[in-house]
């Protein structure tokens, strides 16, 4: 009889295309942070003011060879090292550092870590800028042992996301983990030099509302001059979500990827969310001198919209009717093209720069993530309405009542013939209205070129409303415009930079 | 099964039409090798058969070898 039949390891699963080999040298994946619409500066936690972790979802699948359990051993156990070996790290692990020599726990990261008895477990964590003492960290590590040569479905998900870290329960105590699908119990993890890890750190002050943003220099397989050997394949990252056991097990599919993660299947319900949205189109809305709108966001915050020929857009000045300060909106930019106006309109809504509200005013101000979104196609508008807040759950909406009827205005018409408010599916699945699956990459091979691996980008949106574009990008708003040039047009598509990974078969061989 | 190995390169030994000659017969592309503290010198993957004989007198380097290799300080970037 054989003995080692019954300490083989898992079977491989069977990929239907092939994964990614770093080799732990000098190997990683960019994930392109600063200039990828995948990211965006909410995706974990609400900048300025607010106390809460946004909700935010990994998944991957991952096998270590056995010199990096090893190392990670030889690493934590023998040599008194904290978290070397990273998976996953959200912030700064290459490149321009926002914070000079001390950012090796800044943001959200997962790794290797042990259980302190010679075996290997995965860790996620959240740290802060300043040093690389385990008070600047918190790593809490699963309870699976992690063995050499043997695939790992991970899924590491921010529950709730509404908990305030440090102000209620504290950053450990809102995530989950499953590895293949088996429910990870967390427990802290120090190193051989620490007993203690960061305490109550309101994140907005400490963590990415500071001078952290998230998803700089956001990386797979490397952390600084830390490089992970190991495969990695079907790569997902969900923003304004946890996923949950039910999620979970179906894309685990008992050691077989779930093929399409963009759309629904099963008790998987996280490819496609739709949320409350109203679409009308600019054609048949009423845009002349003096028309005006107003939104309201989560926190009850009412920003106004004048349609004007003599103020630019975005210049904010005061209703002599009613005193109320209004957003203006400059028909002549239009050009007499509906598509051009819806642009405009689109543009106003959503812009804001860095924070400048000289051009236009920010729908979510603070606090709370964004709640109301405007996109276009053409000369039809999509208004999205999502929820956030102190807690992340307040409601927003749009409204078109004749709530400004007193004034020698007229209120835009939302409902003539096209435009409908679409309440029938849910919208508690995510939270804001950028939820959902934000970036798949399968990393089976090429796209473009060697350098570049395939992009998945949602937001994919059931087309509800006749006519509504389904698939289409949304218009990127606030920080990331900055970095694609036009500061309200289609976002670039940024793919995840390979840089040095080889790609292998089905199941991937050691070429060395 | 290909052998992979590594090799160090240090960049200013070799002409621009040399380096382009020794990327196009890498594992992966000269720019994505890793760098050293002052960025003179690449880590390499190659396919030694591969390599030009230009390239025959450099050391080559199993992954286990460049492992302790990028361990001196001369690999360690710094954290800008």
């Amino acid at each position: 009889m054989k003995v080692n039949k019954f300490i083989r390891t898992r079977r491989s699963p069977a990929f239907s295309g092939g994964s990614l080999y770093l080799d732990g040298v000098g190997d990683y994946i960019d994930l392109q942070g600063p200039s990828s619409p995948v990211f965006w500066k909410d995706s974990r936690t609400r900048h300025g003011g607010a106390y809460f972790f946004r909700p935010a979802s990994w998944s991957f699948w991952v096998k270590f060879p056995q010199s990096t359990i090893t190392q990670v051993i030889e690493e934590i156990e023998t040599s008194d090292l904290d978290m070397t070996r990273f998976i996953i790290k959200e912030t700064s692990a290459f490149g321009l550092s926002v914070n000079a020599g001390t950012s090796k726990w800044t943001g959200n990261f997962a790794g290797l870590v042990t259980d302190k008895s010679g075996n290997v477990r995965f860790g996620v964590g959240w740290g802060r800028a300043g040093g690389n003492a385990t008070t600047q960290r918190v790593i809490m590590r699963g309870s699976t042992n992690i063995v050499a040569d043997t695939w790992y479905h991970i899924v590491w998900s921010s529950s709730t996301g509404r908990t305030a870290d440090g102000n209620v329960g504290g950053w450990s105590t809102n995530h989950n983990v499953w590895i293949n699908h088996s429910a990870q119990t967390l427990d802290n993890f120090y190193p051989g030099q620490g007993t203690s890890q960061m305490g109550a750190i309101p994140c907005s002050t400490t963590g990415y509302g500071g001078s952290e943003p998230q998803f700089q220099n956001a990386a797979i397989g490397r952390n600084s001059d830390d490089y992970t050997e190991m495969y990695i394949a079907e790569c997902a990252f969900w923003e304004g979500v946890d996923l949950d056991s039910n999620d979970v097990g179906k894309l685990y599919g008992n050691g077989t990827p779930l093929a399409d993660i963009l759309s629904n299947n099963g008790n998987y319900d996280k490819g496609v969310i739709e949320g409350r949205k109203i679409v009308f189109n600019v054609t048949n809305a009423n845009i002349s001198e003096g028309v005006r709108f107003k939104l309201i966001d989560h926190s009850g915050k009412v920003v106004e919209y004048q349609f004007h020929r003599s103020y630019a857009t975005g210049a904010v000045t005061t209703f002599a009717g009613t005193g109320t300060d209004v957003v203006n909106i400059n028909i002549l930019e239009g050009n007499g093209n509906s598509a051009d106006m819806a642009e405009v309109i689109v543009k106003t809504i959503n812009m804001r720069i860095s924070g400048d509200a000289s051009f236009g005013y920010p729908i979510s101000a603070s606090p709370g993530f964004q709640t109301i979104y405007a996109s276009n196609e053409g000369s039809q508008i999509t208004l999205e309405l999502g929820t956030g807040g102190d807690d992340g759950l307040g409601s927003s909406s749009v409204t078109n009542t004749n709530g400004f009827s007193s004034g020698n205005y007229t209120d835009i018409t939302f409902n003539s013939g096209v435009a409908t408010f679409d309440t029938s599916s849910g919208s508690g699945s995510g939270q804001g209205v950028k939820s959902g699956l934000m970036g798949w990459w399968r990393f089976k091979g090429p796209a473009i070129d060697p350098n570049v691996s395939a992009l998945h980008i949602s937001p994919k949106r059931a087309p509800t409303v006749t006519g509504e574009v389904t698939g289409s990008y949304i218009i990127a708003p606030s920080w990331q415009a900055l970095y694609i040039g036009e500061p309200y047009g289609l976002p670039v598509a940024s793919a995840a930079l390979n840089v040095g990974g080889t790609y292998g078969p089905d199941t991937p061989k050691e070429l060395i | 099964m290909v052998l992979v190995e590594y090799i160090i390169l240090t960049l200013n030994s070799y002409s621009e039409l040399q380096l382009e000659t020794i990327s196009s017969k890498c594992v992966s592309p000269l720019i994505t090798g890793r760098v050293n503290f002052d960025s003179t010198k690449r880590i390499i993957k190659v396919y030694p058969e591969d390599l030009p004989d230009f390239c025959r007198e450099l050391t080559l380097y199993s992954r286990s070898e460049i492992s302790e290799v990028i361990k001196s300080e001369e690999w360690q970037t710094p954290d800008v």
